[in-house]
């Protein structure tokens, strides 16, 4: 019997990258034409239309804009599960599961940080991972 | 500009029919606004047909039973708002010249997607992380309800209030009334959303007959006239949004007022696009009905029910009369040009002179809406 390693798999391609400490990042893109910081990155800019966006790491924290616990969930999709709308911390809006957003619903504008877990497991078995947001516990 | 006047309009009840092909839950809405009209099938120069998941050649599909094909068939996809962009391409058609007689379609069967939530934008990113449509306005509603004090109680009262005016509307897929008490103990679809706050999935099929101005006499002594038909697409922001304000619809809204002339106090029923509960409080304010954060008081002074000073979604809308995506805003058209003509039965709004229908969706992120249509029509 042969192994193999399995990379893990992301919802959204090339979104989750590593800080210096190895810390998960959610990956944003930075337009070199206007500054303009968007997510997921782009391959062209809505605003000034360059094609030379970079990777760029986006804030790690944010507040809860709104969210919502889904029951009537797509097939395959284990439910229920809470997604949301976050604010980061440098403008930029995000869709993003709420982690423990059912048993524990936070209040709206609640801050609330980046963590990377798994969304769902995919139709060959394999765990597909994706940014998710919980509430900050501890002080900055 | 020619002036355009809509002369026949007709429209199956809604409702689930997984025992019809798609071209049998069409033609019959054909036939009766081509009756209705009191044209001759062979004076119909070119037909719009809109369809969201009818597939290929919808348009042709429900003409050819009739045989009526053999003229330009036009079919537009634009989300829920198929129907309405159809009749706006129709509308524009004549009053620019080039034909005298056309006919609109809006016809969809949900039913062939076999149940459960519609299936969101492929390549969507909020979709590929869980966002369904319920979801997003659900999301809309709880903002809604932080920033301006809304109840869940005050928002089920959207759902009472159009399952109200459904049961008086033979033409919707539900007819039967509901307390607050059902709807706020339904089972959970998206929170604070229970399944009544939510429309149906379903079929329907809806057709109208446009002509010009000068020839409307030829056919009927009690043509609708159609004041101004709006489009436009949702405007993409990468940051930050509110999404308790409909921006597409307010801004079309304001070039609608605009062009036609009408203000809102000016309107005497109006369909909109109550997909779900909060929809229809957030639309009184895009439309100008009420200022912003004041929906429920409108909803609750009785101003938007049967009787009221401009009632909303007389036909049930959306929640109750159901919501076959790309024929909604061929089927709202109909509502109205029945309304206008005083034809509407229990549900009539009396004496109606000016009339609105607004149609929204289709989710892709970054943007309020896909599209929307407004169309104002007068008597
Ligand atoms: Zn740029």
């Amino acid at each position: 019997m042969s192994a193999e390693v399995v990379e893990p798999r992301y919802a959204l391609a090339g979104s989750i990258g590593a800080d210096e400490a190895g810390e998960p990042r959610l990956m944003g893109g930075l337009c070199a034409g206007c500054g303009a910081k968007v997510f997921p990155k782009p391959k062209i800019c809505s605003s000034c239309w360059s094609t030379e966006q970079k990777d760029v790491a986006l804030a790690t924290r944010g507040r809860l804009y709104s969210f919502s616990v889904v029951h009537a969930a797509r097939k395959g999709w284990p439910s229920p599960y809470a997604i949301a709308y976050v604010d980061l911390e440098d403008g930029v809006r995000v869709c993003a599961p709420l982690e423990d957003g059912v048993a524990n619903p936070p209040p709206l504008d609640a801050p609330v940080e980046l963590i990377v877990g798994t969304l769902r497991t995919d139709a060959d078995g394999v765990a597909v991972l994706s940014h998710r947001f919980k509430p900050v516990t501890e002080a900055r | 500009m020619r002036k355009v006047a809509v002369i026949g309009a007709s429209m199956g009840r809604i409702g689930r029919y997984p025992e019809l092909i798609f071209q049998d839950l069409g033609w019959p809405a054909v036939k009766g606004a081509i009756e209705d009209a009191g044209v001759d099938r062979k004076q119909i120069e070119a037909v719009y047909c809109g369809s969201a998941y009818g597939g290929r050649l919808a348009g042709q599909r429900v003409l050819r039973p009739l045989g009526m094909t053999g003229v330009p068939v036009i079919n537009c996809e634009n989300a829920c708002s198929s129907g309405a962009t159809a009749f706006r391409e129709a509308y524009l058609a004549i009053a620019e010249g080039r034909h005298d007689r056309v006919l609109v379609i809006g016809i969809d069967k949900l039913t062939m997607l076999g149940g459960g939530v519609l299936p969101g934008q492929p390549e969507d990113w909020e979709v590929d992380v869980g966002l369904t449509m319920p979801a997003l306005y659900a999301m809309r509603a709880r903002r809604y309800m932080h920033e301006f004090g809304l109840t869940r109680e005050q928002l089920s009262q959207v759902s009472v209030k159009a399952r109200r005016h459904g049961a008086l509307n033979p033409f919707a897929q539900y007819q039967k009334p509901v307390t607050l008490e059902e709807v706020m103990a339904a089972r959970p679809v998206a929170e604070p959303f229970g399944l009544l706050h939510c429309c149906p999935t379903g079929d329907g099929a809806a057709a109208l007959v446009l002509c010009a101005g000068d020839v409307a006499a030829q056919h009927t002594t009690k043509p609708v006239w159609i004041a101004g038909a709006e489009l436009t697409s949702g405007r993409f922001v990468t940051g930050y949004r509110d999404i308790t304000t409909a921006e597409i619809t307010q801004r079309g809204a304001g070039e609608i007022y605009e062009e036609t002339g009408v203000s809102p106090g000016d309107v005497d029923v109006a369909e909109v696009h109550d997909a779900f509960a909060i929809a229809e409080l957030m639309y009184y304010e895009a439309l100008g009905f009420c200022k912003k954060g004041e929906a429920y008081q409108l909803l609750e002074s009785g101003a938007t029910s049967v009787g009221g000073r401009i009632p909303v979604n007389m036909s049930g809308g959306l929640l109750s009369k159901g919501h076959p995506v790309g024929a909604t805003g061929a089927a709202q058209l109909v509502e109205v040009v029945w309304q206008l003509r005083g034809q509407a039965g229990a549900r009539q709004a009396e004496g109606a002179k000016v009339g609105l229908t607004h149609c929204t969706g289709g989710g892709i992120a970054g943007l309020d809406h896909g599209a929307c249509a407004i169309t104002i029509l007068n008597t």
